[in-house]
């Protein structure tokens, strides 16, 4: 349980690393929490508790803060999952939409036929990607512009 | 803060160890900042590392490269010539109970 919290943290700060740097800076950081929450329970005079581990992860500072600080260093292998994970959301979000509206225009229309759904079923998977490229600012990095 | 950190590391240092040194010499560091610093001056060969994983806890440990040497010098050099200029300039003002308030 006493992990948590700093599993927690360090997912924050390493979640858009490649790999190699999250496995790195996670074990750095976790070994530096851990050091400062013994020094600061000895200080206190008290054992390590969530307390102490929580003051410690507020003495590291925001995770967002400390995330946005570290240098890119993703490998071509990192950019290609990341393609990878885009083209899976992208699809998630197509049999989603497309199953949603589907639903919807065969309760409304008995005797849909295939066409318009297909059509009505891109334009709102469109609509949402759209969103989606603007609330996360998103872009993989094989389709930004070099 | 990277002069500074950078000036430790003469000897192999792990990150706990630097900001405990930084705050001995009276520079309060927010911890998780150091390790970004870190990682890119080690990006840019000031520094080079090592894991020492035999103790209780694995380190890694940070000591200065050749290049850093040189970049340290110049940006010791650079800030020296600051300090100068700003005390050169500090002699022009004059409500000097103003400039000592501010201090």
């Amino acid at each position: 349980m006493q992990s948590d919290p700093i599993e927690k943290y360090i997912n924050k700060v390493t979640k858009n690393m490649g790999s190699k740097q999250r496995e790195e800076v996670g074990r750095e950081l976790k070994a530096h929490i851990l050091d400062s929450a013994d020094a600061l329970a000895e200080e206190k005079n008290v054992e390590v508790d969530d307390t102490i581990i929580q003051e410690t992860i507020k003495r590291m500072g925001p995770a967002e803060d400390i995330a946005d600080m570290y240098p890119e260093e993703k490998a071509g292998k990192d950019n290609i999952i990341d393609g990878l994970k885009y083209i899976t959301r992208s699809l998630v979000f197509f049999v989603v939409a497309a199953s949603i509206i589907g639903i919807v225009l065969q309760l409304i229309f008995k005797d849909l036929s295939l066409y318009p759904f297909v059509v009505v079923a891109i334009i709102v998977y469109l609509v949402i990607m759209g969103i989606h490229f603007v609330k996360r600012k998103f872009i993989p990095k094989f389709l930004q512009n070099k | 803060m990277q002069l500074a950190v950078i000036c430790l590391l003469d000897k192999e240092r792990y990150g706990y160890e630097i900001i405990k040194n930084l705050n001995d010499t009276g520079l309060k560091v927010e911890e998780g900042t150091l390790y970004p610093l870190l990682r890119r001056l080690e990006g840019n060969e000031l520094l080079s590392s090592r894991w020492e994983t035999g103790g209780p806890r694995p380190r890694k440990y940070y000591i200065i490269t050749d290049l850093g040497k040189e970049i340290r010098l110049n940006w010791l050099i650079t800030f020296k010539t600051l300090i100068d200029t700003i005390t050169e300039l500090e002699a022009n003002i004059q409500d000097k109970g103003a400039s000592k308030n501010a201090e």
